[in-house]
């Protein structure tokens, strides 16, 4: 598996979150596991990057929340705004402008 | 104050341990692994800290306990000061503090409803209303036991909300779902309250009065109702809305105690708020039979006028007469009444000989019974003429 630098991850994490809770609403063990499952384990977001960052997004009103009592435990889960659906779109289309221009640079 | 922190965070390494537990680790094994891959949780819960300043919640908590404070001081005015002016206008004031602590208190129970079931479920809806609806009646029974059109009124808002929210769910965003559970919480709460019925407009008969014998004929300020016996079939809507809705409460708070993630805390904060809502008809019964709490907002003027126009307070059997007979909402007749009443004239007599040191004159008893003026007013006009 290849490594991936910090770095690079560190400007695509709140993309990949707000596209994965575009399928629907989940919690934050679930959006970590969904993130390596859909990367094919290349990606994987630690809990210390995960939680300030949903946390964050939430305060900027990309994201919503609610608890539920589920099996003995109370689980918050996150769903995309109607703001965050707009960021998400911007940022896609950003992102494959961003790529396409890299990918373009590197096999000239 | 971070209790929220904790839980996520919590929840998160329970998953992992389940996930390493399922492909095989023993739980001991898992935890330790599930610990290991979480990272350094202390800088974590810190870095989230940081993000959460705890402004709100210390304004939450000091409002909190000022209210509570305020509760608690008036409280000991009426019960201290019971026959004075202070007493007596803390009594008003109480009722006013303990009307807008139901309101914070339903929507604080609205609120643990949702963060119990998410707002997800159309099911917190239907629980949450059912909630409003058995403390509208609770409240229609303790303030005014027989008359039952405003929760009929509530009990119909209530529904076509629920109705509404049930056709629109997947439509409304999670924060417009709250909002208007909460809002249709507060104005079926006010309504009755204030007992004002929500559809005075259409319903063609504004006023039940719910009675168990048909043979006693009502007078007074009840002459516009409607008698309506216990079993008749406009009062099954809330009959049936009463029993779902304690059914439910019930299984509600069994699921709560049954929870091993909900805190200790709100299990017995739920179970005594819902167990108080179910005592307070009992507690209070009788208080209005005799519309004990329907003259408190108008204690004030009588005693005041008491001590104007008699020179005392009224006494327990003044305000029950009063209260019994609703004649407060007639207060220029009252005075009238008290102006020209043996009483008064008997107290002018009784001023105008401690002033004078004898036995005034018939002219001088009528002059100053007569006249508008307070005892207190005639003592010193009466004291400037001696002196003159």
């Amino acid at each position: 598996m290849t490594k991936i630098n910090k770095e690079l991850l560190k400007g695509s994490s709140d993309i990949m979150i707000l596209k994965v809770l575009a399928d629907g609403q989940l919690y934050g063990y679930e959006i970590a596991k969904r993130i390596k499952q859909l990367s094919d384990d290349v990606l994987s977001m630690g809990e210390g990057t995960l939680y300030p960052l949903l946390h964050r997004l939430e305060a900027d009103h990309l994201l919503e929340s609610f608890w539920q009592e589920v099996g003995g435990r109370k689980r918050k889960y996150y769903g995309l705004t109607k703001r965050g659906k707009k960021v998400l779109a911007e940022k896609t289309a950003e992102w494959s402008s961003f790529t396409k221009a890299i990918h373009s640079v590197i096999h000239s | 104050m971070y209790q929220f922190i904790d839980d996520e965070l919590s929840c998160h390494l329970a998953d992992c341990v389940d996930d390493l537990v399922a492909q095989g680790a023993s739980v001991e094994q898992a935890q330790v692994e599930a610990k290991q891959k979480f990272g350094d949780e202390l800088a974590i819960r810190t870095e989230l800290k940081r993000l959460h300043p705890p402004l709100l919640k210390i304004a939450l908590c000091i409002l909190t306990g000022c209210a509570l404070l305020t509760g608690l001081a008036l409280f000991g005015l009426v019960y201290f000061k019971s026959d004075s002016l202070l007493g007596i206008t803390s009594q008003q004031l109480l009722l006013r503090w303990c009307f807008f602590a139901v309101i914070a208190l339903m929507v604080l129970l609205d609120y643990w409803v949702l963060q119990f079931f998410g707002i997800k479920q159309r099911q917190a809806t239907v629980l949450s209303l059912l909630l409003t609806e058995l403390v509208v009646l609770v409240i229609t029974v303790v303030l005014d036991i027989n008359n039952f059109e405003v929760a009929i009124h509530n009990a119909i808002f209530g529904l076509i909300m629920l109705g509404a929210m049930w056709l629109l769910w997947q439509h409304l965003a999670w924060l417009m779902r709250r909002l208007t559970i909460y809002g249709t919480s507060v104005v079926m709460i006010v309504s009755a309250e204030l007992q004002r019925p929500l559809f005075n407009w259409v319903l063609p008969h504004p006023c039940l009065y719910v009675i168990k014998d048909d043979s006693i004929p009502l007078t007074g300020a009840l002459t516009h109702c409607q008698q309506v016996q216990w079993y008749q079939p406009i009062l099954w809507l809330l009959y049936i809305i009463a029993a779902v809705s304690i059914v439910s409460l019930i299984g509600w708070v069994i699921q709560l105690w049954r929870n091993h993630g909900t805190q200790l805390s709100r299990k017995l904060a739920v179970s005594i708020s819902l167990a108080l809502l179910s005592l307070a008809p009992v507690m209070t019964h009788g208080i209005n039979n005799h519309g004990a709490l329907d003259i408190i907002p108008w204690e004030r003027d009588i005693y005041t006028a008491y001590i104007e126009i008699l020179g005392r307070a009224p006494q327990d059997k003044d305000i029950q007469f009063y209260a019994t007979t609703k004649a407060y909402k007639h207060l220029s007749k009252v005075k009238t009444v008290l102006y020209n009443s043996p009483e008064r004239y008997q107290k002018v007599k009784q001023v105008l000989q401690e002033i004078s040191g004898k036995t005034p004159s018939q002219k001088q008893i009528n002059y100053y019974a007569h006249s508008f003026m307070s005892i207190e007013q005639i003592r010193q006009d009466y004291l400037a003429k001696t002196k003159s």
